[in-house]
């Protein structure tokens, strides 16, 4: 088969880039454990309280080292529930200092919801019977927003909460 | 091939169809691929 000489660099662009992309894609998920957020680890929707991560006590905000901290968060139409304060009201922010490893760990209890932590590379699926988990470390300060970015019903627009980072 | 059909020669180098501005067309989708793919990454590294 008789091809053009461009036609050969095209072609060898096209299946180098391919090929790259491909070879990214294994180092990320072979190499480094790059995986979904959610990936095959099963909750009961219906008694998310069952699991330690999703009891009453442990939800919100959580130091668990030094600079380490893990956020349990249930999310159900239409609210974050990031635990109670002293007071008993509802937690809607939650503060971490700038640097820190942070680990969210997020299910739903009804239906789809999603969680996105605007302006962070924090974004994930939340469906009910699975636990998504995200891992990342808070290197810039300032005020996030956490939001609901899969419509999940008539309150979808009220579904927030707010992560502020802050310098030590 | 219609040309060449007709003439009842097959194709050579002395009758093949002139593909440079194919060429600076497709280096233009390549250059749009690599400079959005690193801007993307660029973006997820920074934040």
């Amino acid at each position: 088969m008789h091809l053009h000489r461009y036609e050969k660099i095209w072609i060898i662009f096209g299946t180098g880039a391919l090929l790259a992309f491909l070879i990214i894609l294994g180092i990320g998920a072979f190499y480094q454990g790059s995986q979904p957020p959610s990936c095959m680890v099963t909750i009961d929707p219906q008694n998310v309280q069952a699991h330690e991560a999703f009891k009453e006590e442990n939800l919100g905000l959580n130091q668990v080292g030094e600079n380490e901290y893990v956020v349990n968060i249930l999310a159900s139409a239409f609210n974050y529930d990031l635990g109670k304060d002293e007071n008993g009201a509802p937690v809607k922010t939650i503060r971490i200092p700038a640097g820190a490893k942070v680990t969210f760990q997020a299910t739903t209890s009804d239906v789809i919801h999603g969680f996105e932590l605007a302006g962070t590379n924090v974004n994930m699926m939340l469906e009910p019977g699975y636990i998504s988990e995200y891992e990342t470390t808070m290197d810039n300060p300032g005020t996030y927003t956490l939001i609901c970015n899969e419509y999940c019903g008539t309150g979808h627009h009220l579904m927030y909460a707010t992560v502020e980072v802050y310098e030590e | 091939m219609y040309m060449a059909k007709q003439t009842g020669k097959t194709s050579n180098s002395a009758h093949e169809p002139n593909l440079k501005g194919t060429m600076v067309a497709v280096m233009f989708v390549a250059a749009f691929l690599i400079i959005s793919w690193f801007g993307v990454w660029g973006i997820f590294i920074a934040r």
